[in-house]
């Protein structure tokens, strides 16, 4: 009987070590709607890179050395 | 040339900016404020500058820059492509992203209607590759005007982090002046510039100190013109790095006083000490707010590296510190590889809604006074 309560008492206390640990280590819920907001424009900021790196921007003066010289 | 090459991507940034609701204008870098180095082009790329009024006071800047490092013609045999989680392009990861970034950012605001900030600026500027010798002086002072800095470099596709240093960038230029003479018949006549040259390389070479992180290297020189003619002109190049605004003065006055102590008397050595560009330093205030962005990274289950240690590269996050106490921090772009290669720069596109969370809750947090 003593026994089985010492260890119902270390149980609760793993439990709650446990709990507490997780509560720490895990931050709050993802806010909304800013999730699902960026969660649209994924598609979008691929289609806006696309866009970006189709056109040169180079701040040098320099050309690219062609192949064949 | 290269500053109407710029004109078509500033044009596309800028009409995007204005249907997001910014009051957008192009800003020519004053021919008064160029810091002109050995290698900043004649013709610099005007800034893309846009406003977005708010019913707030926080003020909150983001800057990213549209050039690249990269030749004309380049483009044509590595288009942009998409292979699995990875998106390539030329500039794609340094920095095109960070545009794209700000760009869906203010986007995702919008169709919050949230406007609780006062103002936020954008700054796109076409000369960071070029060490930003047009654009310091506005980035210096619109750093000086704003609440948070938040600048739009890649994170690393190996580590998903932000960055609250990094190195400050100068450069030693020595020009040495001889005088040319016939090697075989009348090399007594000459006063030899390559001589005089690897004497000051020779007695500058252990100025480097680990204690500061401060770095000199010499890394190019050139001399002479034939074999058979004493060098009149010679000269090389060193590479700086500091982790601290301060140590700028002291490198260049060790420099000034070492060189004056010559090996050919007849010869003139000149120096130039090139600032292009300051560290970013670790600050009470932008490691604060870092902190802040870990707990917003963690909403959405992630993990966010603040790095605090100077990885070696420069950044225009250090121009916008260099005199406010608010925080500034760098990459909160896209994690990405390959900045600066020809045939491998990508970006990570799994890294695109943690990085979309993580900088429109920031603005908002700002905005709010929930992180200082």
């Amino acid at each position: 009987m003593h026994a089985n309560s010492i260890g119902r008492r270390f149980l609760r206390a793993v439990f709650f070590v446990t709990a507490v640990s997780l509560a720490a280590n895990v931050g709050a819920a993802p806010l909304e709607p800013v999730m699902s907001l960026a969660a649209k424009e994924k598609a979008l900021l691929l289609d806006t890179l696309k866009e970006l790196v189709s056109i040169e921007s180079g701040s040098g003066d320099r050309e690219a050395p062609r192949q064949d010289q | 040339m290269t500053a109407k090459r710029l004109d078509k991507i500033s044009e596309l940034i800028a009409g995007r900016l204005r249907a997001l609701g910014g009051a957008v204008e192009f800003i020519e870098p004053n021919p008064a404020d160029i810091y002109r180095m050995v290698d900043t082009p004649k013709q610099i790329g005007r800034m893309v500058h846009a406003r977005f009024t708010g019913t707030g006071s926080k003020k909150i800047l983001l800057i990213a820059h549209m050039d690249t490092v990269y030749l004309r013609g380049m483009l044509a045999k590595q288009p942009f492509r998409v292979d699995g989680n990875r998106a390539y392009g030329l500039g794609i990861a340094d920095d095109k992203q960070g545009i794209a970034v700000i760009l869906h950012t203010l986007a995702v605001l919008k169709a919050m209607n949230f406007r609780d900030y006062g103002l936020v600026t954008v700054l796109i500027n076409a000369d960071e590759e070029v060490s930003s010798a047009g654009s310091r002086s506005l980035l210096t002072k619109l750093g000086g005007e704003h609440d948070a800095v938040f600048s739009l470099e890649g994170s690393r596709v190996d580590s998903d982090r932000l960055s609250l240093t990094t190195a400050g960038i100068a450069a030693v230029v020595l020009n040495i002046e001889g005088k040319a003479s016939h090697a075989g018949s009348s090399p007594e006549n000459g006063r030899n510039a390559l001589y005089e040259l690897a004497h000051q390389i020779l007695q500058t070479r252990d100025l480097s100190d680990p204690k500061t992180g401060l770095k000199m290297n010499w890394t190019v020189a050139a001399a002479g013109t034939n074999r058979n003619v004493i060098p009149a002109m010679a000269s090389a190049t060193a590479d700086v790095r500091v982790l601290r605004v301060a140590d700028y003065d002291g490198i260049e006055e060790k420099v000034k006083e070492r060189i004056k102590k010559q090996l050919i008397p007849d010869t003139k050595v000149n120096m130039t000490f090139e600032r292009r560009r300051p560290p970013l330093e670790l600050t009470p205030a932008n490691a604060a707010l870092a902190k802040h962005a870990q707990t917003i990274y963690a909403e959405i289950g992630k993990k966010l590296i603040v790095g605090d240690v100077a990885e070696g590269g420069g950044t225009d996050a250090a121009f916008a510190a260099l005199k406010t106490k608010a925080p500034v921090i760098e990459r909160f772009g896209l994690q990405g590889f390959g900045s600066h290669s020809s045939d491998s720069e990508y970006v990570h596109i799994d890294s695109i809604e943690p990085r979309l969370y993580l900088l429109t809750r920031m603005i908002m947090d700002v905005a709010q006074g929930k992180a200082k």
